[in-house]
């Protein structure tokens, strides 16, 4: 009978063959085969963690795209907002001109202002109701129809294209009443989009 | 895999994730941006369209008024007092005879019209003097 081992100094390279584990498990070549193992396996740990990594980026800059298109969407609501105040606004100053000196002219189609229109309004006054000015930005009258009934009347004017602005039309009714005539009403009717 | 491998893999996904999250950062922020100068655009907007309701009906409870500065001075507060106001601003800046100026303001959107004081029927011809 062989003398005991200690137990720190047992070192089995091979199951004994009394051994119950199955022959498989066995480590064959020891610490050298688990050491190759380690080695390959996890070699998709590299390109798992690169398109992880491409992904968020992916994501964070789709995130961007639509924040960006939002703005661009938010800007040119507030430039479409803007033309409509500039356009009403040139409607009201034109009203206010024909109610103050002009009233003659609240009668007669924008075609007849020249030749039936002198009586309050001089050539020059009639240059600058045809081509105004809103806050530096020029606005001319395209129509100005008075109705059958002579209590209303249409207005057309266009903002002209300008500063990365493209030209925009606006059409207004007005009501008129008094004697002498005035008008005494002003509703926006299609402040329109830009114009091709 | 060895050191380096692990620590190259771990880098590419620190910086991916870095840049990943200052996107998605400042994508939020300027989407939380947006979203509130759009309300204060629709705050602007529903303010104009008060401010001329509220002019109106002043002209049906009062009739066009003679003295046509004293009609703006009475409608300025009530337009200011406006519920929607909230913290915009009112101006009136100088403007052509026989118009009135209104301009709103609120974080540096703006929005302005002139009206006609005879057309809005808040004063009588010839009192251009808003």
């Amino acid at each position: 009978m062989p003398p005991p081992v200690p137990r720190h100094q047992y070192r089995p390279s091979s199951p004994p063959e009394h051994s119950p584990l199955p022959r498989r498990l066995a480590p064959p070549g020891g610490q050298r085969r688990s050491r190759s193992r380690f080695r390959r396996e996890p070699a998709y740990l590299m390109p798992l963690a690169t398109g992880a990594a491409g992904l968020l980026l992916l994501l964070g800059l789709t995130l961007q795209g639509m924040a960006l298109q939002e703005r661009v969407q938010v800007g040119a609501q507030e430039r479409l907002r803007r033309e409509e105040d500039l356009l009403a606004s040139a409607a009201h100053q034109l009203l206010a001109a024909l109610n103050s000196t002009h009233h003659c002219l609240l009668s007669l189609p924008l075609a007849r202002w020249e030749a039936d229109g002198g009586a309050c309004a001089s050539p020059q006054a009639l240059a600058t109701l045809r081509r105004g000015v809103v806050w530096a930005v020029p606005v001319r009258l395209l129509a100005w129809r008075p109705g059958s009934d002579g209590l209303s009347a249409e207005l057309e004017l266009l903002l002209e294209a300008g500063e990365g602005r493209a030209a925009r039309r606006g059409q207004f009714g007005a009501r008129l009443a008094g004697a002498p005539l005035q008008a005494v009403d002003l509703q926006a009717r299609d402040l329109g989009g830009p114009l091709p | 895999m060895t050191l380096v491998e692990a620590v190259m893999a771990s880098l590419v996904l620190m910086l991916g994730t870095s840049a990943a999250a200052q996107l998605w950062s400042h994508g939020l922020r300027s989407s939380l941006d947006l979203a509130k100068r759009e309300e204060r655009a629709h705050q602007l907007d529903a303010l104009l369209l008060a401010s001329e309701g509220l002019a109106r009906k002043l002209a049906v409870q009062q009739g066009p008024a003679s003295d046509c500065p004293v009609a703006v001075a009475q409608l300025l507060p009530q337009l200011r007092a406006l519920p929607t106001a909230g913290s915009a601003t009112l101006t009136q800046p100088s403007s052509p005879a026989g118009t009135l100026h209104l301009r709103w303001e609120a974080d540096g959107l703006r929005r302005e019209r002139m009206f006609s004081t005879t057309a809005l029927r808040l004063c009588r011809e010839g009192d251009h003097a808003a």
